[in-house]
């Protein structure tokens, strides 16, 4: 984070992009561990076929979220990120690598603090959009 | 794009349906543990020094860490109060957060969830039902910790 810069974001600024994966069962096993959501489509390819969503196991949606959230943590530190709402548009299979990144549409300032409503996506590696949103920062001003 | 009178009274029953609340206290290991599952290296989540340093009471969690909390069988206290009988599998939509504070190590959350909406659409491969939730996190502070969102999509 580098926060003397912040206050001279512009409207059209690119968020650094963020790179994660591949996207590996080991890592949906201690994603499930860590948060608990043991549905079986993210850990079993036989059921995850029963259910339409095969051939494979597919990513907890939460996980890619939570790179979206890390790739603007990185950007104004996690006490600054104000708001997300995401879309999962593609389902994230192992093997998958995804690349965030996010784009300020709008800055304003109320009561004292200055925002930047921000366009968030991210890609896997054949170009393919698995998520799309929005997001409001805090830009700390001086 | 809502169409609940196509919907069984038994499902549109469901909405403002609120669950009782969750309490959980999060410590450093449940925060570590999550930050390094989703491969997020910030020493907010690890280092309790550095964290204290940057003000904080202890280390803080990921924004997302909120998801896991009211997940654990233990912490429900009632598996059927947002069972809804439509489909064979649910698929996570849509999830919304807005943040009025981090979650510190030692935090004791409690969360309140409710059914906000319930619609149907037509989609590519059938009818799917679209079904909305909200929570509320609180710390024992009393102090509004986050909003979520979440839509959940059945089919």
């Amino acid at each position: 984070m580098v926060e003397s810069k912040l206050s001279e974001i512009r409207p059209g600024f690119e968020i650094p992009a963020l790179t994660k994966g591949p996207i590996s069962r080991v890592q949906l096993a201690k994603y499930a561990g860590a948060s608990g959501d043991f549905n079986p489509i993210h850990l079993d390819d036989e059921i995850a076929t029963q259910s339409g969503v095969g051939p494979t196991v597919i990513a907890h949606g939460m996980l890619s979220m939570a790179f979206v959230a890390q790739m603007l943590t990185d950007w104004v530190g996690p006490v600054n990120l104000r708001r997300l709402s995401v879309r999962f548009t593609a389902m994230v299979r192992p093997g998958d690598v995804l690349t965030c990144r996010g784009r300020v549409e709008q800055i304003r300032t109320e009561s004292g603090k200055t925002q930047a409503n921000c366009e968030v996506w991210i890609d896997n590696q054949r170009g393919e959009r698995v998520l799309t949103g929005r997001a409001v920062v805090d830009l700390p001003q001086g | 794009m809502s169409e609940a009178g196509t919907l069984p009274d038994e499902i549109r029953a469901l909405i403002g349906r609120e669950s009782p609340p969750v309490t959980v206290a999060v410590d450093t290991e449940q925060i570590r543990r999550f930050a390094d599952a989703i491969g997020d290296p910030n020493p907010l989540y690890y280092n309790e020094d550095y964290a204290r340093s940057k003000g904080f009471r202890s280390i803080i969690a990921p924004p997302t860490f909120l998801t896991t909390i009211g997940r654990w069988p233990w912490q429900r206290r009632d598996e059927t109060l947002f069972r809804i009988p439509y489909g064979r599998v649910a698929i996570h939509g849509e999830q919304e957060y807005e943040w009025f504070r981090p979650v510190q190590a030692g935090d004791v959350i409690t969360m309140t969830s409710r059914i906000v909406d319930i619609y149907e659409k037509a989609g590519r491969t059938g009818r799917m039902l679209f079904v909305v939730t909200e929570s509320r996190y609180v710390n024992h502070l009393g102090e509004l910790v986050a909003i979520a969102r979440s839509t959940g999509i059945r089919r």
